[in-house]
């Protein structure tokens, strides 16, 4: 027969011993490696094939972190849905969601460990065991710590995920590193600076979550939606604050369409007319065009005319707050002085000129505000929280929701942060260690925390750590000038950065690249000794890694959510699949460095406070809940009426209200049944407690118990720095708008932005550059294209828009195949697409067309600007009214992007802008040292004609 | 022994040898090996003859780390890191969406599973990576040489069935285009040559089992 067959000479070998040599084997048939015999026979075979499981978890597509139900056959993800058991997002999801299983399955997951061939930048790496990955990182890790101190020369970033714990305790407790750090550092800490100080908050949400779980008179509870008698506000205005296309709050998009249909006015402040202000305009509401970094002078000018009016609420003031008088006086003292525009301070007249928002507008919305109740003032992430002046709209935002008596109102406003649950596993209590270094030939001791980098050196009252200051830190080291160790110097030697990708979105990429393959002149050897990253998908931080580890996905590993919801709500993360690849989660990552590190002899570290204890991640994450919800009995109505009043509530909803608790009266704790990770699966994942309002006992926490209006947090601050040295905040806030600070600001202050052409300061730099550079979210349009290239067919927000350049690119597209009897059938594959010009979204810059005309700029132009230091971006144009004359408006992340896990975002890297190669790597804010990524004046210095439009 | 058992140990080795080599990057032995072995494998197929030559020219040039670092960098931009341009999953090319994990993976599972395999890292290591399919069919031959020495005639063309039906539903469907994306992505003659000969290998093999598969049907 084989005789017969044509191909029989295809493939022969003169030699078996040589073919078997080659593969290093002896035996012929010793060679299964990835496949392992199994017991059973045929029968078994669909058998091991079951039908759907159902595992509940939250989303991390964006930050919103919305409940998922996900059905899972065969170890995989089949289909997603929305949680409805958690009333976060009550069982819906945006367009974002369902496409889950394009980051899970995405082939540009990083799923081995890697070791870095060649100089950083360049993205060449080997694969290694996590073995060897480990060895390197830890032996690494060790020497830095004998020869440079100890810990405090490691900086571990957290990064953007929100189920971090793990790595907090792998820094505080195996590295011994005072200084983990996470996202929140760069994402939007000038916000924070008035809900921190007046009642050591954090957001400030309109109160439109529903459902919401409310005790009722009879007793019951009831769950309660938007068609019941629940007020919403009567006007809600967003400052800065785009939530519908940038969601970090999900219930705020189907909560401010609720509250619009019940009668409420939404007013979008922006300098872009944004998809929530393009909906507001057509809804009742209305989009005001503010001039950026003026969003201070507005509300400034508001508050002055609500109590020159007498609009505030006095009764809410003399009951809940403190230092009213004295904040109303610092601010009144400013109402007789005139400004540089012949004006005076925080009137109508002067904040028309500074904004541009006509007086009558300004009034007409300060009357609105200062009489109508219940309502909302909130402002942004992008527009407000990156913004070097952003403490003072916070301050006033803050004050005024106050003084209107709408804080905590039904319908007005709620901190988010300060009534959602607590939870744990940070680890923090290994800060306390006691260390000892040598000062200046002196042997003193301390604790752990007394090296920490920001809060005993440059930046006393960076609470929320001081990432975009890392790069100079990288660069000068440096010196602690408070408390046992001051005067001490250490060098930052290695980083850790887990699910961040800071090169892009730490300040100024070119500063980060610089303090990253910064080399010592005498050795040659990068300053930055070890680099190493986590993460899922290979990014712009990979490349600059000298070790990339694997680290679970969003479904493959365990968390308590993150998510601001207005009463306690807690759910899980629950492992849906196995990670894939090599990767591992979070707490096995945590276990196997703290081992490594103890194999490689770093005597810091206790077995007993790692491995040992947490053999699965359920132990972590049952511990990190033992103190949850942790919230007070407190509240109209009273969640728990036949519970003590005011007593912190722990454990389960149901072991709390059918009354199984312990109460010790001497703690004022109720003690319910513990929740656990396994109750929550139980469960659908989720636990939720009673809503409640005017809940000040719990929502107010600072040190007097009421609201403050003179900020005992920053009396404190002045306190550890009486005599001190001065932080170098200061300094730069004298640099940057002349103000001068010898102290931290206890009550109402002051001082012009930079780079502001509202500012006298910058009027002359404003005439060289006079376009105002601002960015914006587009959470689909920044790094989801590496897995869902799909998402860049939809235009969104004028800055994300089908303007590309010819390119090729493999791509899942729609095909049409014939099935195996010949019909037509429709199926998603993978092929190599040309995609003509304009049929594909990149990140555009949105320029006004009047600036167009005066810069000769057309739509599908690619222009070149120059920031005020100097450097440039190209980016492709979009021609828009959607946009004020006087700024250039662009994606944050969604262009310039030179990581080829970036997806085809990557390909159009030489026409999109990134514009954080523009932010003055210098302008960090005073008080939290946050990066002015808003604060840049340019101008367009060259035009292109590539003629990108197609229409 | 007779032609087919010769060719079907031929065909075990080729298999084997691909799995090791779509697995992981080479070490300094296995390359030096490799070249001698890849001289040692005769065709009268050109590409697969070209194939070989550039394996074999390419490992003479790996002489020290350095040189076997540039492989693995090689290795692991084709076929492992950031968005690789050559990943080497069978549901990336013929699943849903391009993912990972796709319902080729499933398919395959099964097949392994009538075979009493199962991959070692089940859910984590996705089923249809090039070097598990690989590793099956050379185990399926590895069973046909069995069946063959001990001239279990019918147990050796069920065999041969399952390779064919294999061939046809997973490797022939898929690599030939894996094997595109390789020589696209790369320059060095390494991946190239190893694309090249993996490309035509399958091709023919596929031509291979099916004339066997045809002749015994004619035989019966």
């Amino acid at each position: 027969m084989m005789a017969k067959i044509s191909r029989r000479n295809f493939i022969k070998f003169s030699s078996a011993v040589a073919a078997a040599a080659a593969l290093g084997i002896d035996e012929l048939d010793a060679f299964l490696v990835n496949l392992k015999l199994q017991s059973g026979n045929e029968k078994d075979v669909e058998g091991r094939f079951p039908g759907y499981d159902v595992k509940y978890t939250y989303d991390s597509y964006c930050p919103s972190e919305c409940g998922l139900e996900v059905w899972t056959k065969g170890g995989k993800v089949e289909k997603i849905y929305g949680n409805y058991a958690d009333p976060y997002n009550h069982g819906k999801m945006c367009g974002k969601g369902p496409l889950g299983c394009g980051l899970v399955y995405s082939t540009g997951r990083i799923l081995h460990p890697m070791m870095r061939v060649g100089k950083r930048g360049e993205g060449k790496f080997k694969r290694v065991s996590w073995d060897e990955a480990l060895n390197h990182i830890t032996k690494k890790i060790v020497e830095i710590k004998k020869k440079y101190g100890g810990g405090e020369s490691i900086i571990v970033d957290t990064g953007d995920m929100t189920d971090t714990q793990p790595y907090y305790r792998m820094a505080y407790g195996a590295i011994g590193s005072p200084h983990p750090v996470e996202h929140g550092s760069i994402c939007d800490t000038p916000r924070r600076f008035g809900p921190k100080n007046f009642i050591n908050g954090k957001r400030w949400e309109p109160d439109v979550m529903r459902p919401v779980l409310v005790r009722q008179p009879d007793g019951s509870l009831k769950e309660l939606d938007y068609d019941s008698d629940l007020p919403l506000p009567k006007y809600i205005m967003y400052l800065g604050w785009n939530p519908f296309t940038a969601t970090r709050i999900h219930w705020e998009s189907r909560g401010t369409v609720s509250a619009a249909l019940k009668g409420c006015k939404v007013i979008v402040v922006d300098p872009g007319m944004c998809n929530t202000a393009a909906w507001a305009a057509n809804n009742n509401g209305e989009w005001v065009p503010i001039r950026p970094g003026t969003d201070n002078h507005f509300l400034g000018a508001i508050l002055r005319y609500i109590l020159e009016k007498g609009y505030e609420d006095k009764d809410f003031i003399a009951k809940q707050t403190k230092g009213f008088d004295e904040f109303e006086k610092e601010f009144k003292s400013y109402w007789n002085k005139t400004d540089s525009n012949g004006f005076k301070y925080f009137s109508l007249e002067w904040a028309e000129e500074k904004t541009t928002i006509s007086k009558d507008k300004i009034r007409e919305l300060a009357e609105l505000i200062g009489k109508t109740k219940p309502g909302a003032v909130v402002w942004g992430m992008n527009g407000i929280g990156h913004r070097y002046a952003g403490y003072i709209a916070s301050m006033l935002g803050t004050a005024i929701n106050v003084v209107t008596g709408n804080f905590e109102a039904p319908g007005g406003v709620i901190d988010c942060n300060q009534v959602r649950i607590s939870k744990d596993g940070y680890a923090g209590h290994f800060n306390g260690r006691e260390v000892t270094r040598t000062v200046n030939g002196s042997v003193i001791k301390g604790k752990q925390g007394d090296l920490h980098m920001d809060e005993m050196s440059d930046w006393p009252a960076g609470w929320y750590d001081v990432v975009g200051d890392h790069p100079r830190r990288i660069l000068e080291g440096v010196e602690i000038k408070y408390g046992p160790f001051k005067g001490y110097k250490y060098p930052i030697k290695a980083r850790i950065e887990i699910g961040g990708n800071t090169v892009i979105s730490g300040s100024s990429t070119w500063k980060w690249q610089e303090a990253l393959t910064a080399t010592d002149p005498k050795t040659g050897e990068y300053l930055l000794e070890l680099n190493v990253h986590i993460d899922s998908i290979y990014l712009e931080n990979s490349l600059y890694a000298d070790i990339v580890l694997p680290a679970a996905n969003y479904m493959e590993r365990y968390g308590i959510a993150d998510i601001y919801p207005s009463c306690a709500v807690a759910v899980l993360r629950d492992q849906v699949v196995k990670p894939l690849g090599e990767a591992k989660t979070q707490v096995e990552i945590m276990n196997a460095v703290a081992k490594a590190l103890y194999d490689n002899g770093d005597k810091d570290v206790d077995p007993k406070d790692f491995w040992l204890k947490y053999k699965h991640d359920d132990v972590f994450w049952t511990e990190a809940i033992e103190v949850t919800p942790g919230v007070k009995n407190v509240g109209e109505p009273l969640p728990y009426p036949k519970l003590p009043k005011g007593y912190k509530l722990l454990g389960t909803p149901d072991s709390l209200e059918a009354g199984r608790v312990k109460i010790d009266h001497d703690k004022k704790v109720v003690q319910g049944e513990p929740i656990t990770v396994d109750w929550l699966r139980k469960n659908q994942g989720v636990a939720v407690w009673p809503m409640a309002w005017r809940r000040y006992e719990q929502a107010v926490q600072s040190k007097s118990g009421k609201i403050e209006f003179v900020w005992s947090k920053m009396e404190h601050e002045n306190e550890r720095i009486k005599g001190g040295a001065r932080p170098y905040g200061f300094e730069l806030l004298e640099k940057y708008t002349g103000t001068k600070w010898d102290k931290y600001p206890t009550t109402f202050f002051w001082f012009d932005p930079p780079y502001n052409p509202a500012s006298p300061r910058y009027s002359e730099m404003a005439k060289k550059y006079p376009l105002q550079i601002i960015s914006a979210r587009v959470h689909q349009g920044m790094t989801a294209t590496y897995a869902n290239p799909q998402q860049a067919e939809t235009p969104s927000d004028s800055i994300w828009w089908p303007l590309n350049k010819e390119f090729e690119a493999e791509v899942a597209d729609w095909v049409t195949e014939k099935n195996s009897i010949g019909m037509p059938q429709g199926t998603m594959k993978v092929a190599k697409k040309r995609f003509a010009k304009g049929t594909h979204c990149v990140g555009v810059c949105a320029v006004n067309s009047k600036d167009a005309e005066s810069y000769g700029v057309k739509t599908g132009d690619v222009i070149t600007i120059e920031n005020m230091l100097g450097k440039t971006q190209k980016s492709v144009v979009l021609v828009t009214d959607t946009v004020r004359p006087g700024v250039l408006k662009m994606p944050f992340g969604g262009g310039g992007r030179f990581s080829p896990g970036a997806g085809t975002t990557y390909l159009q890297k030489d026409y999109t802008a990134n514009i954080n190669q523009l932010v003055d790597p210098n302008l960090l804010t005073p008080i939290f040292g946050f990066p002015g990524y808003l604060d840049i004046l340019g101008r367009i210095i060259a035009v292109e004609r590539p003629g990108l439009a197609t229409i | 022994m007779n032609d087919l058992y010769e060719i079907t140990e031929a065909r075990m080795h080729v298999y084997n040898l691909l799995r090791r080599i779509y697995a992981a990057g080479p070490t300094l032995e296995f390359t030096s090996n490799l070249g001698n072995a890849m001289l040692e494998y005769l065709s009268d197929v050109e590409s697969i003859r070209e194939g070989s030559r550039m394996v074999s020219m390419a490992c003479r040039e790996v002489r020290n780390e350095k040189d076997l670092d540039d492989l693995h960098v090689e290795f692991a931009r084709l076929f492992l890191f950031g968005k690789m341009p050559a990943p080497p999953y069978e549901s990336v090319y013929q699943g849903e969406g391009g993912c990972l994990m796709g319902e080729p993976a499933i398919a395959v599972r099964r097949e392994y599973l009538k075979e009493g395999l199962q991959v070692e890292r089940l859910y984590s290591e996705p089923d249809d990576h090039i070097a598990i399919e690989f590793e099956f069919m050379a185990f399926l031959c590895n069973k046909a040489l069995s069946a063959l020495k001990n001239q279990d005639n019918n147990e050796a063309d069920k065999l041969m069935k399952k390779q064919k039906d294999f061939m046809e539903m997973h490797i022939a469907k898929w690599v030939p285009s894996f094997c595109d994306s390789v020589l696209n992505a790369t320059k060095g003659r390494f991946y190239g040559g190893i694309a090249l000969f993996t490309k035509s290998f399958v091709i023919e093999d596929s031509g291979f089992l099916i004339e066997l598969y045809d002749m015994s049907e004619v035989k019966n």
